[in-house]
């Protein structure tokens, strides 16, 4: 990190206490990392969640070990961009003199006003010019993640899985440097999510994961032509997000108000070590969406305490993101009051048998082909085994295999009888998440 | 998509996909051309891709697949009532991992012969996990395949080997002690057709009433093909080699024991010889029915009861050799005059001797002992309270739980857990409370303060609402 051949550029500027460099990453363009040395603010480029970052701690190293390596000049206009978005730390303005009033001052708000207006309007400016860049890296990544695919189909699928994890690791650098980390997360499981799968599915599968990749390249470049639910669908599985404040100012976004009982709650370690956390919610009254999903990240050594339980029952009104089959969402209200009704009550009406519930799935998948897993709800359940493997099944004659649970779990749930099973339908199989039994609500564990 | 790709289309792409489209590259059918298409090869991908998730109705199910059905447990489900609290209890004990409090959970569950929920499983694991050294009975609550004693009593010898392995160790186990010789031979027959796993899970019981006979069936156990059960034969060896044919039996109690008489007509006394290996005579004279003991000694029982010196050490030996004449009330009997004599029922073979006997039959001889006005029993449980819940094969009877509360020892506990404010003392004993008392020991806590001792006033208030539970008449 300090070598200065790292640093194609690295300049500082005396007089407005102001440093910057750009050094070469594992991306395509350097990062572009700059600092003040009076209040010690910076930003970076990179996508570390690193405060500061290590770009960061190397372009002050050079400040204060090596100041000979920074050359003076007058700051760029990315540098005079960021100074003009930063907050200071401190006091923004000098205190105002005490003593009498000038009548001259009551003129002062409309001059302050027009220095808004004129800062909002910068803003505007740079943010539109932000999101352009953007674009633009986010097209230059898909371009790269396409060669990617053509690449891995052109060896054969057989010689992948020995190199996937190394060649899926790059990609995703790739793409997070391209400024579509959704993407990039996406390739980097894609290792851990095949080996999780029987040997003989593997190839079926990855073809599958590798056509619905290109399928979301040629969707993103498409993206003026599709319906405003699936363009909303592309852009966030590409990287753009929705803050929560953004989806509840809203006003068009879809609002369920309902009871709702928290089927099923999943956690799990992501590569980038942020726990994802899943609550799965069953709508008690008729219509859609019948499911929704409450997504949460925080770092592995800060788990949040804002978590459902399964089982719970909750009144609250969710506001969905815009999807062609609404589905993530998060509780815009919730009412603090107690709800009688039980559980169970969620799971009534599930579809009589497999068949029906995969066809129900797949036609939210015609709306929404990336969405993944589908929650459903397959009434008239039996458990079987097949060797070592657990299967659902119901009297139409279908099976799924089951996926992710543990023999006493599947053993506790067979011993109800046939039941209504809340699930997930995934890659392998089903993964088992509650049901309604005769002997009460089950919850897997 | 204009058109839907073929059976035949989506087959080529498998292939070419498998081999590299470098070989050999797919086509995309020219109808679902676009222009501009600059990979076309990916596009015909894309749409495999979405077809194939959109057209695909799951598998029929396998002829061979095998439905999971619930065992058949005639027990009745524990008590809805009861469930959350369990589920609180045993959760706050799991992670304060105080697992010895989980013990007189399952020991009640299992005495009010409640089924537990099977969506408790955490309930189950924790009971599994507890179980440890706490015998089997504990573990067999938690299994699928459980049932108690009471549910094999009926089955006979023709019809044992139906039962599954865990209820068949614990009915060869009492067929043993009933007929150790007819026990043995029902084990021979089944032996060469039993998987390793359930010839290991039966041995153990063979343990019970092990004797010189047994000597031809354990020498056998060395060739066993499976290394588990070579270990318990093992053991088994080490006992067996302990026991004494009749001859040497007698040589050594000739040597040992002198037998005299006051006068010519007058009564017969009993005393040791100096330098006795005590401890052997112990165990010899414990495996023998007192009947044989007697006889090889040429004296009557009062002979011995009048008996005073070293030879009182040996009562309980007397007690246990009772026992296997069916005398349980004998045996309290030497036990008591051994006790009184200052005999510690910690030392020695004693707790051995009995832990071979079937577990009902043991609290049978030990429960009495522990309700008498003299309570060497339960000094020694409160000292080594994991050992004698184990020995005890569960809490105190009500009126012996009464009794270990007015005792010192247990004021002694009481007062260092209001000095510490921790409950780590009382935890081990808190077992030897049963639910018919948990109330009154309650009420001891309360004593100490509002908050002492949390997780064993949760126990224990888990047990009086089992017990009231299960007996609402006995509220008081």
């Amino acid at each position: 990190m300090l070598k200065p051949a790292k640093w194609p550029v690295l300049a500082r500027s005396e007089e407005r206490q102001l440093v910057w460099g750009e050094c070469q990453g594992s991306g395509s363009t350097p990062y572009r990392v700059c600092g003040t040395l009076d209040d010690l603010g910076y930003t970076c480029s990179c996508p570390s969640r690193k405060f500061p970052c290590k770009h960061t701690l190397a372009l002050f190293w050079f400040v204060a070990d090596r100041p000979a390596s920074l050359t003076a000049g007058a700051a760029p206009e990315w540098v005079e961009d960021w100074l003009g978005r930063r907050k200071r730390k401190g006091p923004t303005t000098a205190p105002r003199a005490s003593g009498p009033k000038d009548i001259r001052a009551a003129v002062e708000p409309a001059v302050e006003a027009e220095d808004d207006a004129k800062k909002a309007a910068a803003s505007a400016r740079a943010a539109e010019k932000r999101r352009a860049e953007r674009e633009e890296a986010i097209l230059g990544g898909l371009d790269e993640l396409d060669r990617w695919i053509g690449d891995v189909l052109g060896e054969g699928l057989g010689v992948f899985p020995a190199k996937a994890t190394e060649r899926c690791r790059r990609i995703a650098s790739r793409l997070v440097d391209a400024k579509s980390a959704a993407l990039g997360t996406r390739l980097d499981e894609l290792p851990g999510a095949m080996f999780a799968l029987p040997e003989e599915d593997r190839q079926a599968w990855l073809l599958g994961e590798l056509g619905r990749l290109a399928l979301l390249t040629r969707a993103y470049r498409r993206l003026d032509t599709l319906p405003a639910g699936l363009r909303e669908d592309v852009r966030r599985l590409v990287g753009w997000s929705t803050t929560r404040e953004a989806l509840l100012d809203d006003p068009a976004a879809l609002r369920v108000d309902d009871t709702w009982t928290v089927v099923g709650v999943r956690e799990q370690v992501q590569v980038d070590r942020l726990v994802r956390r899943e609550t799965w919610l069953r709508r008690h009254g008729a219509g859609t969406p019948d499911f929704a999903l409450l997504l949460d990240h925080s770092p592995v050594t800060a788990r949040s305490d804002a978590t459902f339980a399964t089982g719970e029952v909750l009144r609250a009104t969710l506001a969905f993101h815009p999807s062609a089959a609404p589905l993530r969402a998060i509780v815009a209200t919730r009412d603090p009051n107690p709800v009688a009704a039980g559980p169970e009550a969620a799971l009534a009406g599930g579809h009589d048998g497999l068949d029906e519930a995969v066809r129900a799935a797949q036609a939210l998948v015609a709306m929404q082909p990336w969405l993944d897993p589908v929650p459903m709800l397959v009434g008239n359940a039996t458990l079987g085994r097949v060797a070592s493997r657990f299967a659902l099944t119901t009297p139409d004659g279908a099976f799924q295999w089951v996926v992710g649970a543990s023999d006493a779990a599947v053993y506790a749930l067979a011993a109800a009888g046939p039941a209504t099973v809340a699930c997930l339908l995934e890659a392998g199989g089903v993964r088992l998440l509650s049901a309604a039994t005769k002997l009460g609500f089950w919850e897997a564990p | 998509m204009t058109r839907a790709l073929t059976a035949a289309e989506l087959g080529e792409l498998d292939r070419a996909a498998a081999m590299g489209f470098a070989r050999e590259a797919p086509e995309l059918p020219p109808e679902l051309r676009r222009p501009g298409d600059d990979a076309p090869a990916l596009t015909l991908v894309a749409y495999a891709a979405h077809q194939r998730r959109l057209c695909t109705l799951p598998p029929r199910a396998p002829p061979g697949i095998q439905r999971i059905t619930a065992p058949d447990d005639p027990r009745p489900p524990m008590p809805e009532a009861a469930r959350a609290s369990l589920r609180r209890a045993v959760a706050a004990i799991r992670r304060q991992k105080a697992d010895e409090l989980l013990v007189p959970i399952g020991w009640a569950l299992r005495e009010r012969g409640w089924r537990l929920h099977p969506f408790d499983t955490e309930v189950v694991a924790a009971l599994r996990a507890a179980a440890g050294p706490y015998e089997r009975w504990l573990a067999e609550l938690a299994g699928l395949d459980l049932g108690d004693d009471a549910a094999t009593a009926d089955v006979d010898d023709a019809h044992w080997t139906t039962l599954p392995p865990g209820q068949r160790a614990a009915w060869l186990s009492r067929r043993r002690f009933a007929d150790p010789d007819a026990a043995r031979a029902l084990l021979l027959a089944v032996w060469p057709t039993e998987k390793a796993e359930v010839r290991q899970r039966l041995l153990p019981a063979m343990v019970v009433r092990l004797g010189p006979a047994d000597a031809e069936f354990v020498a056998m156990l060395a060739t066993d093909r499976s290394a588990p059960v070579r270990a318990v034969g093992a053991k088994l060896a080490t006992m067996v080699a302990g026991e004494l044919d009749d001859a040497a039996f007698t040589a050594l109690l000739a040597s040992s024991v002198k037998v005299s008489r006051v006068a010519m007509i007058g009564p017969k006394r009993i005393a040791l010889h100096a330098g006795v290996d005590k401890a052997r005579l112990f165990d010899a004279i414990a495996g023998r029915p007192l009947t044989a003991v007697l006889a090889a000694l040429g004296v009557e029982l009062d002979t011995v009861l009048a008996g005073t010196g070293e030879i009182t050490a040996l009562f309980p030996a007397f007690g246990l050799s009772a026992l296997r004449d069916g005398q349980r009330a004998r045996h309290e009997q030497l036990a008591r005059l051994g006790a009184d004599a200052g005999w510690n029922p910690n030392e020695g073979t004693w707790r051995e001797r009995l832990m071979t006997l079937p577990r009902e039959e043991r609290r049978a001889c030990l429960l009495p002992l522990s309700e008498g006005p003299l309570t060497p029993f339960l000094a020694a449980a409160l000292a080594t309270p994991g050992r004698w819940f184990e020995l005890l094969g569960g809490p105190l009877t009500a009126r012996g739980s009464r009794l270990l509360r007015a005792s010192s020892g247990w004021r002694e506990i009481l007062g260092k857990v209001r000095e510490s404010g921790g409950d780590a003392e009382l935890r081990p004993v808190a077992a030897f409370v049963p639910g018919a008392d948990a109330r009154a020991a309650l009420a001891d806590l309360d004593a100490i303060g509002p908050n002492a001792a949390p997780l064993v006033r949760l126990t224990w208030s888990l047990l009086a609402d089992l017990a009231l539970l299960a007996d609402p008449e006995g509220a008081p």
